[in-house]
């Protein structure tokens, strides 16, 4: 496994383009390349496990990284007087984060995210970024063991007749062990979370947020502020392992009348906020099932479950499955989709799901003045207050979003450009630093990015808008 | 009257099992030796004949539930552990068995009376017991894993890491004390990387 981590001089060279060809007097070039050049020497004295600690250190490494590129991207058409003044808080930022041995968990999370929306990043760095998640050593099993002792109050071997000691797959802030609990045939898969990663991850995010406070990024300040709660609170719900059982719980209950779509039971007698057991679905990820060369057909069929298991949830649970990455879906051998990792969902408040529904009524109803308000609201401000030139960007990126919902027709998602014009316009929002939005947005934007980079992959074609209507209509 | 070494046993027992239920309900600082020996049916006088102090009679108990944990531990090995894996399980097993005492083995370990620190005449039966019991086991598998000549330093810093992981748990207020197994996973880390693969760099 270690043979196959990443160097430094990989993981400099798969730093986006863009930060590569800087220009040299840019200070903060010099110094994120010499925190680089450190970190590589030493390990990472603030993760709690030693075998994690060359992931952290990588993948947090990276993500830092990419932290300070798009912190300068956002300022590229300034002018020299406000890009020094950025460049100034840029270094600033970056001394944070050497000081702050870069985050620990938080930004191995971030890593983690970033390495789910390919095409966001460049290839290169998407690559590496994934194949650091994939390798997540796991923890030693006295300490699994004696960690779900205490979480069950039992050893594994009293609750189950059989518990693989080698994990299976990495999850979030975890890993996942194969088991068959005492006196049954019921295979499960028992997720387990690093102990103290939890509290952390709330350190870590504290700390960015105190940071980010002397930074200024914007004038949007308070809204940056509850956009940025609204991150944490995504990060919190995730390390909650209840919560996500009861997501799951109401995902498998809103998918059961849809025989072609799996969501593998909990058993709650055997989970705990840090333990999480349910069902063990036997079938192949994303990879895997490509390298089987499956016809269009198959590839449509799967690409439709997609769609529709994320339509459903939303319009009839009024739940965000908000996590849409190839980890997270499973191919069954009979045809049928899994869905397996609830952690990163979210349940659309009243408010939330009425602004949704009149966006997309605005949407469809010819009505200029109506989509322009509901657009005004999304960014959280006043119609007056939104300029020519953002509405503009904000129309192009709704085309995008909506462009396959207008038909009933098959939409083609096998084209790769398709899906970087969605992340070319996200680009332009984020280049131009309109950062102001909705903190619901945060939800949003990773469902239609998620999603459509899951059929993108599997070069689906997929009636998006046949589905939706028959959805709505449930 | 003569008194049989099963009736000594058994007021020993009795005392045990009083403290426990004391230090439990009132906490460390409140109980005293006399509601001790009441509650066991003693004489308060009798209490002193086989524990010379509240701390001896703490230390004690620590000492039974850490022999209860090491009959887990032996049930609970595994071919091809390594040593981190053994010396993590052979903490964290007597944490969990040590855990009702947790509150206030910090104030035995202040008192000064510690079987962990400075045992007194009194409990030094019992503190050289626990030593070495723990001591010996941890020699014999770092011998076993380094294939070199026992190096008295490995087991005092050992012994040191030991002792510190203690103090943290005593005062851990994370759910499951897990920031204590997180604290102990590492230290165990450094300890073995130390021993097998010589000094770290800084």
């Amino acid at each position: 496994m270690e043979s196959n981590q990443p160097t430094l001089a990989e993981l400099i060279e798969a730093l986006p383009k863009e930060y590569q060809d800087a220009d040299e007097r840019v200070p903060a070039r010099t110094e994120l390349v010499q925190i680089l050049g450190e970190l590589a020497g030493k390990p990472v004295p603030t993760g709690r496990f030693t075998r994690m600690w060359s992931l952290g250190t990588l993948q947090a490494k990276i993500a830092a990284a990419y932290l300070a590129w798009w912190l300068r991207s956002g300022f590229q058409d300034a002018d020299g007087k406000r890009r020094g003044l950025d460049e100034t808080h840029v270094a600033a930022a970056l001394q944070v984060l050497s000081r702050m041995v870069y985050l620990r968990g938080a930004v191995m999370k971030l890593g983690q995210v970033m390495a789910h929306w390919p095409n966001v990043l460049p290839a290169p760095f998407s690559e590496v970024l994934g194949r650091l998640h994939s390798q997540a050593p796991p923890m030693h099993f006295a300490l699994l063991r004696e960690h779900m002792c205490r979480e069950l109050g039992a050893d594994p071997s009293e609750v189950f007749d059989e518990f693989e000691p080698e994990a299976f797959a990495a999850a979030s802030l975890g890993q996942v062990h194969r088991a068959r609990i005492k006196g049954s045939s019921q295979r499960v898969a028992v997720k387990v979370q690093y102990p103290d990663i939890a509290r952390t991850i709330r350190d870590d995010l504290r700390n960015l947020k105190a940071s980010a406070l002397g930074l200024r990024l914007s004038g949007d300040w308070n809204n940056l502020q509850k956009q940025f709660d609204g991150i944490q609170r995504m990060f919190e719900q995730e390390l909650d392992y209840e919560q996500e059982a009861q997501f799951q719980e109401a995902a498998r209950t809103c998918l059961a009348g849809q025989e072609d779509l799996v969501v593998p039971r909990v058993h709650r007698e055997h989970s705990t906020k840090r333990v999480l057991t349910t069902d063990y679905l036997e079938g192949t990820h994303l990879d895997a099932f490509l390298a089987t060369n499956p016809a269009q057909s198959l590839r449509d069929r799967h690409g439709a479950q997609i769609t529709r298991a994320s339509m459903r949830l939303w319009y009839r649970e009024r739940l965000v499955y908000a996590d849409p990455h190839p980890g997270n879906y499973l191919f069954l051998p009979n045809g049928k989709l899994g869905l397996i990792d609830f952690g990163c969902c979210h349940r659309f408040s009243s408010e939330e799901f009425e602004h949704v529904l009149e966006t997309e009524r605005a949407a469809f109803s010819n009505d200029d003045a109506r989509l322009v308000a509901a657009l005004a609201q999304s960014c959280d401000m006043r119609v007056e207050d939104l300029d020519e030139q953002r509405l503009g960007v904000l129309r192009a990126y709704c085309d995008w979003v909506w462009a396959p919902l207008r038909t009933d027709e098959p939409f083609d998602y096998g084209t790769p450009d398709q899906y970087r014009e969605g992340i070319r316009l996200y680009g332009e929002f984020v280049k131009r630093r309109w950062i102001r939005s909705q903190p619901v947005n945060v939800w949003l934007t990773k469902v239609f990015f998620g999603v459509r980079a899951m059929l993108t992959h599997l070069g689906a074609r997929v009636a998006y808008g046949k589905i939706m209507r028959e959805e709505t209509l449930v | 009257m003569r008194v049989t070494k099963e009736t000594q046993q058994e007021t020993r027992r009795r005392l045990l099992e009083a403290a426990r239920g004391l230090f439990a309900e009132q906490g460390f600082d409140p109980a005293t030796t006399r509601e001790v020996a009441k509650r066991a049916n003693v004489a308060n006088g009798t209490l002193f004949n086989y524990f010379a102090s509240k701390e001896a009679l703490g230390a004690a108990l620590i000492l039974v539930a850490a022999e209860t944990a090491r009959a887990e531990f032996e049930t609970k090995r595994r071919a091809g552990e390594s040593l981190a894996e053994i010396l993590f399980a052979w903490v964290a097993i007597q944490l969990r068995h040590l855990e009702p005492f947790r509150p206030w083995m910090s104030e035995v370990l202040d008192a000064g009376s510690s079987l962990l620190l400075y045992p007194t005449e009194a409990d030094e039966t019992d503190a050289q017991r626990f030593r070495r019991m723990h001591l010996d086991r941890v020699a014999t598998w770092i011998q076993g894993s380094t294939r070199s000549a026992e190096n008295p330093l490995d087991l005092h810093l050992y012994w040191t890491l030991f002792l510190g992981v203690i103090e943290f748990w005593t005062r851990d207020a994370s759910h499951n004390q897990e920031a204590t197994l997180a604290l102990l996973d590492r230290s165990i880390s450094l300890f073995t990387r130390g021993i097998t693969e010589g000094p770290q760099e800084s």
